[in-house]
């Protein structure tokens, strides 16, 4: 049974299959290797995934939705056209359609994945991710992390011993890993990172900017036209460190204006966001009690990462050239279906074993002893950046006479104050009566290797435990209510795959009528007529030879960078 | 000990052999299918490691990360340049000293010569000093200049609400040289501290006294990217307890709380496309029926009416 590596991006996500001969990366019905995070409805309410949808984000996003992986745990509810789904299940609708291509590909069912999260996702979020595979019909073997993924990717096309910091910065996230690599094994010493700090956040940062210096009111923005000005500044960013000058033409409707688009005006308007940049940077190496001397290398990973002024800045920190000799948009795809191989036991990994660590600090609300009035505190039971697996125990008492029940609150972060932190569920258990201090339980946290927590809580009087996965916390769905998801989401038609190749083409000679004007538009308009044409007399030889020539004209008339 | 038998490593071992001994353990116990005793090598593994590296570099310095980073480093060094300066005048006096020493009459003419040739020193000397003092007293000026121009832009800020939430009002500090320099860097630092807390104490007293519908019109809370630059430039976080003190506890603590908090962040702001979202914070709670004496009148009334409605249509 094959088991696929997928990374589930923000922008963008890819999947991988790993065969005797290495990494194969798998192409998906358009031929691309990335499959755009974006999910829509088409006209007659079936669902589209990946460029088709992403083409049709500007004349149709109220029934389009891009970066919803910011929402992954929580219970928004998003809607498109007349139906409603949250994060997860949109997250499962793109799984599905990576499910199927990796299907077509090989010729044989799929269903058994590893899949890339953040590093510093927490619980629920991973929870989530997991849930969003199955409904799409994929077991998840593993969840690994991003900056992980990307490290034994490195680390295996190399085969260099040494410490390396990576710094994966994608489209919605920021991770810091700090990595040893020796004798086959690959150790995480530790994860740090910011769970929203990404490409996107430089392009709406850049939207802001442009509309505070041209006195635009974002509300009488219409829809379709932010989109187009959000696509427009995406691809500024992409091209601010090669071109001195970019001039856009953006349209607001309420005002058309020219914007000149400079490498200073840029840097200056993200210098908030790269002054995020550093904080985990530090903690990493705190917690891996290294000094930035002690590191090899500096790897870059994440399509954001190829902005000159992120390199800049992490130049300036390390003052050395980090390196990124794979391709940064598909080096975590690359990790994640090296980690399905490892997970395999392909003959070719035999000899290699990955160790992870607990990103973010785990323990229970406990009574502030020189205050009892004041909020509890936290017990820390997991530190951050302890090795995993691992399962540790720490032992409470009752703090109050005649209390019969002990409330277990379960927290993630590492504020000193319990409710300050991320609050991942409870537990009650009930004890017997007795004096203050007199009945005590053992609280043992479980983490294991795909950054899944339970708990268990023994009474030691009554030598009853209690478990509990983490349930109650927003977001988090029942199995009933993930086999109900799943039939909903399996009841929805997918668009005709085979047409999908003459819908991305429509889709996008649509976008770039909109946005050209005189002679160019007329052109475009008088091939899509010709396009539309051949696709109604439906004789698949000649509809073939016109997509060849439909592609090459409007190769020829765009001047947008997408990808 | 323990450690050296679970690695089943001699207990003069180098660094690397610990490290090939430990890959070789836990290829055969696997994190993901043996997890308990992986967990017992790789505490095995790190008590070996902290003790090997104590023994070979005992007293092995190392520069705590953080300051590396951190403005923190520039700051010490610049506090030692800072001393030498302070220092340098005395310098001075003492290797002048010795010219000061009386001197001894053994020729008239020679003590004559000699005693003008000390005079000339200790001119020369006493110019030295004057000139360094005068360095001082110029550098000094410069130092009250420097500091005065910028406090002024940031008053200036202060009394200008929008810059609160701006970054760019505050980027010029980012550019002074003179903020390298510690004793002038901590001036500054206690300045605009104070500044900030008095502003928190006006918003404070500004929402005690005014309605939820005219607050906008009132102090606005500023921005944590300003606050973030500010603790950036001045280590506020690591000064905290002793910040605290020096201002009013109660008023400074909400600035500590915000810059600890970190960055505002709204994940469904970064969606894209134009989907409506709809937020959910918890299960829906099922409708319970209950009874209530409103829902009860409210039956009365209807059924009372309907008796009405059937007199009338049945006896008219």
């Amino acid at each position: 049974m094959a088991i696929i590596g997928i990374d589930l991006g923000t922008t963008n996500s890819a999947c991988g299959i790993f065969l005797d001969d290495g990494i194969k990366l798998i192409p998906n019905r358009l031929g691309d290797l990335l499959t755009p995070s974006v999910v829509g409805l088409d006209d007659r309410g079936h669902i589209i995934v990946g460029r088709t949808a992403k083409e049709r984000l500007i004349q149709h996003s109220d029934c389009t939705v891009g970066a919803f992986k910011r929402l992954m745990g929580t219970r928004h509810q998003i809607k498109l056209g007349r139906q409603s789904f949250t994060a997860t299940e949109l997250s499962s609708l793109v799984l599905r359609s990576l499910k199927e291509d990796a299907e077509t590909f090989l010729q044989a069912p799929v269903s058994e994945a590893v899949i890339s999260v953040p590093a510093y996702f927490s619980d629920n979020q991973r929870q989530a991710t997991k849930q969003a595979a199955e409904m799409a019909g994929l077991k998840v073997l593993r969840l690994i992390n991003e900056p992980t993924a990307a490290a034994i990717a490195y680390g295996l096309n190399d085969r260099q011993q040494g410490t390396y910091m990576i710094l994966d910065m994608g489209g919605g996230t920021f991770d810091v890993s700090i990595l040893e690599f020796f004798e086959g094994v690959m150790q995480v010493h530790a994860s740090a990172g910011d769970n929203f700090l990404g490409g996107e956040d430089f392009v709406d940062a850049m939207y802001k900017a442009v509309l505070a210096e041209l006195n635009v009111d974002k509300t009488q923005v219409p829809a379709h036209l932010e989109q187009r000005v959000l696509m427009q500044l995406e691809t500024a960013k992409r091209r601010v460190s090669s071109e001195p000058t970019q001039t856009l033409a953006l349209d607001f409707g309420v005002q058309q204006t020219e914007f000149s688009v400079t490498p200073e005006w840029f840097s200056s308007v993200v210098v908030p966001l790269l002054l995020r940049v550093k904080a985990p940077i530090e903690r990493a190496l705190n917690d891996a009690q290294l000094s930035p001397d002690d590191l090899d290398d500096v790897v870059l990973v994440g399509g954001a990462t190829r902005m000159g002024v992120f390199r800049n800045a992490v130049g300036r920190m390390f003052g050395i050239i980090p390196s990124c000799h794979l391709d940064p948009d598909l080096v975590v795809a690359m990790g994640s279906t090296l980690q399905a191989g490892l997970l395999a036991r392909n003959a070719a990994l035999e000899d290699i074993v990955l160790t992870d660590v607990c990103p973010y600090t785990l323990g229970t609300g406990v009574l502030n002893h020189e205050n009892p009035n004041a909020p509890n505190l936290l017990l820390p039971i997991i530190e951050r950046n302890t090795t995993v697996p691992i399962s540790i125990e720490r032992t409470v008492q009752t703090s109050s006479d005649n209390q019969t029940q002990v409330h277990v609150e379960v927290y993630q972060g590492e504020h000193r104050v319990a409710e300050r932190n991320i609050r991942l569920g409870e537990l009650t258990v009930p004890v017997p009566r007795g004096p203050r201090g007199q009945e005590k339980v053992a609280i043992r946290y479980s983490y294991d290797m795909s950054g899944l927590l339970e708990v268990d809580v023994r009474v030691l009087s009554t030598g009853k435990t209690y478990s509990t996965q983490i349930e109650q916390s927003p977001g988090m769905l029942s199995d009933s209510e993930i086999a109900r998801g799943r039939e909903r989401l399996a009841a929805l038609k997918f668009h005709p795959r085979e047409l999908e190749a003459n819908q991305v083409l429509l889709a996008r000679a649509e976008r770039m009528y909109e946005a050209s004007l005189g002679d160019k538009r007329q052109a475009i308009g008088a091939v899509t007529a010709q396009f539309e044409a051949t696709l109604e007399r439906q004789i698949p030889a000649e509809i073939e030879a016109a997509r060849q020539r439909f592609v090459e004209l409007l190769d020829s008339l765009d001047v947008e960078e997408w990808f | 000990m323990e450690a050296w038998r679970i690695l089943g490593v001699a207990r003069d071992s180098d660094v690397a052999t610990i490290k090939r001994a430990y890959a070789l353990k836990i290829k055969q116990h696997r994190p993901d299918t043996d997890p308990v005793e992986f967990q017992r090598i790789h505490q095995a593994y790190k008590a070996l490691l902290a003790t090997v590296s104590r023994q070979q570099s005992p007293n092995r310095e190392r520069t705590p990360t953080t300051q590396a980073f951190s403005s923190g480093l520039i700051f010490s060094q610049q506090d030692e340049q800072g001393e030498a300066v302070a220092v340098a005048p005395a310098a001075a006096e003492t290797s002048a000293s010795p010219q000061l020493d009386p001197p001894q009459p053994e020729a008239d003419a020679e003590a004559d010569a000699a005693h003008q040739e000390t005079e000339r020193r200790r001119q020369a000397a006493r110019q030295a000093q004057a000139e360094l003092v005068q360095d001082r007293i110029l550098q000094q000026q410069a130092r009250q200049q420097a500091f005065d121009a910028i406090l002024q832009r940031v008053t200036e800020n202060f009394q200008n609400q929008h810059s609160l939430i701006r970054l760019e009002p505050w980027q010029f500090l980012t550019t002074s040289p003179w903020l390298l320099d510690g004793e002038f860097n901590h001036q500054l630092s206690l300045s605009l501290f104070k500044l900030l807390v008095a502003h928190y104490h006006e918003l404070n007293t500004h929402k005690r006294r005014t309605s939820r519908s005219r607050k906008r019109y009132g102090p606005v809370q500023p921005s944590y990217a300003v606050l973030a630059l500010f603790d950036q430039l001045f280590n506020w976080q690591g000064q905290q307890t002793w910040l605290e003190r020096y201002a009013d506890e109660q008023v400074a603590r909400p600035i500590f709380n915000r810059l600890h908090d970190g960055p505002d962040v709204d994940p469904v702001k970064g969606l894209r496309g134009h989907a409506t979202v709809l937020k959910v914070e918890r299960d829906p709670e099922p409708a319970k029926a209950t009874f209530n004496w409103e829902n009860l009148v409210g039956w009365l009334v209807a059924i009372s009416l309907l008796v009405q409605m059937f007199k009338a249509v049945f006896f008219r």
